[in-house]
């Protein structure tokens, strides 16, 4: 070994570090909208977005010229501008001119006209530009090797090489070949050891990469550690210390799509295919630095020294290099081209630099000038410093799409606050015929708004998991899904299975007798049976091992998915569940000694449980480990088995049954988290209903519209799932609720703080975002309520037609539809293999409204803005608005931010066309055969023929509290506070006592108060 | 009993952290511990609610195990770069560790 128990953690620490800058990246059947610089946000947004450059090259804001397309459109308004700029001239004591220049510079110039050349402005540029440019020639690279600059984009870069490619194409095919979760036929040998062991076997193999002379392979060949690569790397490459977590941040960063997998994946050591074939993020660096060390070993070869560190950092020193980077990157001056091709020949490129620095500056300086010479002309106001003035004007244009987004986003806060204010004197409706909860999803706005106008009915707005974080295992389909946002692990497990007809007469049912016959009796049974026997990840090896012919029928019949499904959400006693694994366990018992002895156990009852009791003690777990025989048991004595046969008895049970101690107490461990506590499902619905403020005045039928989307042959299914439900549909989180808040016990128990009536009725629907379709699921009416609900069902369908007609209008193809055609245009987007846009999902959201439903009834939002009910006078602590902030708000935060960056350079942060997509390994796609991961959105999903759809602008966050009593909630929570006070969303407080908004206001770190009644004038 | 002079070591970090940390602790074979969370507190980097219902990311957690002291020490010194960047802190107390013994 050469890394010590200190230096292991060192390494990972940096590693950790280094990651925190790449976001995760969940799996593409459960596709989390995500921020791409959640890394960053304990940074101001602004410099974030700079910062964020270095390592991921994006575009920082929008271009004017796209600005000023929203200005054209009304988008931007004059008067928001001019305080914006003013603010910046304030904040960098410039004049009066400049706000006019800077305003000018955004009003007079998107098709400005090629000017004649000023020449008087050219020869005022003076030399201390000339000066100031000549030192910018020396190159920022040398400063910056290691931190922003790697190794190979040095050598790609002074030579032209094409190392940084060569190198990911290797690591892409690492990651491709391990990280696949079925889509390939062959599975990499001995994957199940990690990626690095896997990797290792054949690399060895690989002449090319491998020399049993080279001592970076003779480590690799006796450790299987990562970190040992990883040191010796590091130090033969001679890295300073200081500079090692820069060094990984390059290193991740060249391939940060399948960091960001990993990353994920590293942290969720359940999940199935983690479990099946680890990684971790040090295997993978470790790969990667034994590629650069061998890449970097051949270079030598071609440029006569081993580029190390101090080596590459006094390369780069040298003028010749300014040169040569100027030249590999493409952004030589032309008429130097071909000189510089011949004195490369004849290694005199040197000889060219001083030439080439004059050319270098005067070219700056015209560009310059004739920058300035169209900005100044009809331009009104002097400037005798032209050399100020151009370094005003540079800062300047590092500031101004800030500047711009600023205002935009004015824009819609104040037009928000203008239509909210009218319905702040608006009264709850009483009298109400139905009450229906919708996620806080951006697309529920259209549909409530439209079930409110077709009839007497309230909605409400929640986070789609209804509350109830659960993990659900579905039998049928052989996975488990978390239902519940990301940034949280749910501690309930909830089956689904299909209830089953009667099952054919075979002998396949004597065995499983106690368990089909329980499977249709007893829910119970189900999961006890799954976990006992693996049916979930083992029937069908259980099934085609032992009893193939009889298997694939049953199969069919118990899974087909015409059955009904059941939930199971209760939980059942300790002892109950230990009682029927036993009797379970004993029923296989028997039937293993059938099929492998041929010997018959009836009336043999107490030796099979003294048997069962001593194969699953921990003593015998210790003894089979040791290897030691213990005495024959009393079940062995009466069928006379022999000794050795005995032991094989035990092992065969072991392996082949899953009756061990071991798996005794895993089956424990699992089963105890199966289902909902009493304690448990009350604690649930009383925060579910007091969040949003319903806690009286219940309507006769309250629906839970869980959400979820339908489209075809799209891998971004997902994305349009349910975002709080971890990008699945939250029909289940909608049913378990409904489950548990028709309990008259759970009903007696909210009172007197929640009283839900005898005669109100939950029930649980899907609403499909695509269609708009909302389905009232039949399975929970009671027979009273038939008609009701029939006549609910009608009325609902009539808001569907009414929600399609206006969606459609926002869709390519669907503007000129009528109420008919829209609503057959919108279903045949669920079908519609060739469809690349199904809906528009959260695009163009922008805001979030944390309030009772009556302060944004009526207005008309388009499915922008997520709506969360919530009535701080029910919240006297401000218990629940914490509840709030801190997960749905989080989750907005993380869906707005994925919007705003895919929109805002869909090449870095997004996944560009659909068209060129193929998906990799079923766990996300890749950009033609061969590239890394892409993450974020499609092109189709933020942009429209080519131009921006989506506008990228911050989350604007509304909460209707008083101000001085809940601002507190912000302060409280470390996250939330960081997204506020650094500007990741903007924040108002509606405030009815003070009768005026509380805004925080990034220009003058503070929170300003707009009174209610001077809303709308300019002030700045 | 058997008395032990061991070192008890408590990690505070943010619940998004926790699973990397176990892990990165049982490479170095450190596979007992105890997790306490939702704690709630103050310190450079702010307030830290205890009660975030439905965000386990931002809540702090709490590991403590008790370990020899070279070890404690490899802990210390080896996760100094990630306390740097991240909330949390480590206190190392010195304890003695009974154990009953086994006949």
């Amino acid at each position: 070994m050469i890394v010590s128990n200190k230096e292991i953690l060192y390494i990972n620490s940096l590693i950790e570090n280094a990651v925190d800058l790449f976001h995760n990246f969940w799996p593409m059947t459960s596709f989390i909208h995500h921020n791409p610089l959640h890394g960053f946000e304990n940074m101001h947004f602004e410099k974030a977005i700079k910062e964020a450059e270095v390592y991921f090259h994006n575009k920082k804001f929008l271009s004017r010229e796209e600005y000023q397309d929203f200005y054209e459109q009304g988008k931007i308004k004059i008067d928001k501008l001019e305080c914006e700029i003013e603010h910046y001239c304030q904040k960098n004591s410039l004049d009066d001119r400049y706000k006019k220049l800077f305003l000018h510079l955004f009003l007079n110039t998107k098709n400005l006209k090629k000017l004649d050349f000023a020449q008087d402005i050219k020869h005022k540029i003076n030399s201390t530009i000339k000066k100031k440019m000549s030192n910018s020639c020396k190159l920022q690279e040398t400063k910056q090797l290691g931190v922003k600059f790697g190794f190979c984009d040095a050598l790609d870069s002074l030579y032209g090489t094409n190392l940084c490619q060569e190198m990911n194409i290797k690591l892409n095919k690492v990651a491709m070949r391990h990280l696949d979760e079925g889509q390939a036929t062959w599975k990499p040998a001995q994957s199940e050891k990690g990626m690095f062991y896997a990797w290792k076997r054949l690399i060895k193999k690989d002449k090319q990469f491998f020399s049993n002379s080279l001592q970076i392979c003779r480590i690799l060949t006796l450790s299987d550690k990562p970190e040992d690569i990883i040191f010796w790397v590091l130090n033969e490459l001679k890295i300073p210390k200081h500079e090692w977590e820069s060094f990984f941040i390059l290193q991740f960063g060249k391939l940060h799509g399948w960091t960001g997998f990993l990353r994920w994946r590293s942290t969720n050591k359940e999940y199935t295919y983690q479990k099946k074939s680890p990684a971790f993020l040090e295997e993978f660096l470790a790969i990667r630095l034994y590629f650069l060390y061998m890449y970097l070993k051949k270079a030598k070869k071609s440029i006569g020294y081993f580029p190390d560190f101090q080596r590459l950092k006094l390369e780069l020193s040298k003028k010749e290099s300014f040169l040569r980077l100027q030249y590999h990157s493409g952004k030589m001056l032309p008429n130097f081209i071909e000189r510089y091709e011949i004195s490369e020949e004849k290694n005199s490129i040197l000889d060219l630099y001083e030439d080439y620095i004059l050319a270098y500056n005067q070219n700056y300086i015209e560009i310059n000038a004739d920058f300035l010479s169209k900005l100044l002309n009809n331009f009104d106001q002097n400037f005798e410093d032209y050399n100020l003035l151009l370094e005003n004007i540079e800062d300047y244009h590092e500031h101004e799409g800030f500047i711009y987004l600023k205002a935009m986003e004015e824009n819609y806060i104040e037009n928000i606050m203008i239509d909210i204010l009218p319905n702040l004197k608006k009264n709850k409706q009483v009298q109400i015929d139905a009450q229906l909860f919708f996620c806080i999803d951006t697309r529920s706005e259209s549909i409530r708004r439209n079930i409110e106008e077709v009839g007497n009915f309230e909605t409400f707005g929640i986070g789609g998991f209804f509350g109830i974080p659960l993990k659900l295992i579905d039998i049928s389909k052989k996975h488990e899904s978390d239902l519940c946002p990301a940034i949280v692990k749910p501690k309930n497990i909830v089956y689904r299975f299909q209830e089953g007809d009667e099952l054919p007469s075979i002998k396949l049912k004597k065995v499983l007798k106690h368990i089909y016959h329980d499977l249709k009796y007893n829910t119970m049974s189900a999961y006890i049976t799954v976990e006992t026997i693996g049916l979930l990840f083992g029937f069908d090896f259980f099934g085609k091992s032992i009893w193939p012919n009889l298997y694939m029928p049953i199969r069919k019949k118990v899974f087909n998915e015409d059955y009904d499904a059941k939930l199971l959400v209760d939980k059942y006693p300790k002892e109950e569940i230990l009682s029927k694994i036993k009797n379970l366990q004993i029923e296989i018992i028997k039937q293993a000694i059938k099929e492998n002895y041929a010997l018959d156990t009836s009336n043999l009852e107490e030796e099979l449980d003294d048997f069962l009791q001593i194969i699953t003690s921990h003593e015998n777990k210790i003894n089979l480990q040791k290897g030691v025989i213990e005495p024959k048991t009393r079940l062995a004595l009466k069928l006379g088995l022999m000794h050795y046969e005995e032991v094989r008895l035990q092992q065969l049970l072991q392996n082949d049954y899953q009756i061990s101690y071991f798996h005794k107490i895993k089956h424990i461990e699992k089963l105890s988290k199966v289902g909902f506590t009493f304690k448990e499902q009350l604690f649930y619905a009383k925060n579910a209903l007091a969040l949003t403020g319903l806690t009286d005045y219940f309507a006769p039928i309250v629906v839970l519209c869980g959400h979820e989307s339908s489209s075809e042959n799209n891998p971004y299914e997902s994305a349009l799932d349910c975002g709080a439900c971890g990008g699945k549909s939250s029909d289940i989180n909608a049913r378990v609720m409904t489950y548990i808040l028709n309990k008259p016990k759970i009903r007696e128990e909210l009172k007197p703080e929640i009283n839900i009536p005898q005669n109100t009725v939950f029930i649980s629907a899907v609403h499909n975002t695509v269609s708009d379709k909302v389905l009232i699921q039949p399975r929970d009416i009671p027979d009273d309520k038939i008609n009701e609900i029939k006549n609910l069902q009608e009325i609902l369908d009539k808001a569907t037609k009414n929600s399609a007609l206006q969606r459609a209008k926002r869709l390519p193809l669907g503007e000129k539809l009528d109420e008919k055609k829209a609503l057959k245009f919108m279903q045949r987007n669920t079908q519609d293999w060739s469809q690349t846009r199904p809906e528009w999902g959260l695009a163009t959201n922008h805001s979030f409204i944390i309030g009772p439903r009556n302060i944004s009834k009526s207005i008309k939002f388009d499915n922008r803005v997520f709506l969360h009910s919530y009535d701080y006078k029910k919240d006297k602590i401000g218990y629940y608005l914490e509840i709030i902030l801190s997960a749905p708000l989080v989750i907005a935060e993380w869906i707005n931010m994925e919007h705003f960056f895919s929109s805002l350079d869909n090449k870095t942060f997004g996944s560009e066309s659909k068209i060129y997509h193929n998906v990799v390994g079923r766990l996300g796609v890749i950009s033609g055969n061969m590239s890394d991961l892409r993450t974020g959105l499609a092109a189709q999903s933020v942009h429209l023929k080519g131009k921006i759809y989506h506008e990228p602008i911050r989350l604007i966050t509304f909460v209707d509290a008083p101000f001085y009593e809940y601002r507190i909630a912000i302060d409280k929570i470390k996250k939330v506070s960081q997204l506020v006070y650094n500007e990741w969303i903007k924040m108002i407080f509606i405030d009815r006592k003070e009768e005026a908004f509380f805004y925080y206001h990034g220009n003058t770190c503070s929170w300003k108060k707009i009174k209610f009644e001077s809303l709308g004038e300019v002030s700045c | 009993m058997l008395m032990q002079k061991m070192k008890k070591v408590e990690i505070i970090t943010e619940g998004s952290n926790l699973e990397m940390l176990k892990r990165i602790l049982d490479k170095i074979d450190i596979k007992g511990y105890t997790i306490f969370h939702n704690l709630e507190g103050m310190g450079s980097h702010g307030f830290h609610e205890g009660h975030l219902l439905f965000n386990e990311e931002d809540a702090l957690v709490m590991l403590m195990s008790v370990v020899d002291e070279q070890k404690a020490n490899d802990i210390a010194l080896g996760l100094e770069p990630f306390l740097q960047k991240h909330s949390g802190a480590i206190f190392l107390t010195d304890t003695i560790r009974a154990k009953a013994k086994v006949n």
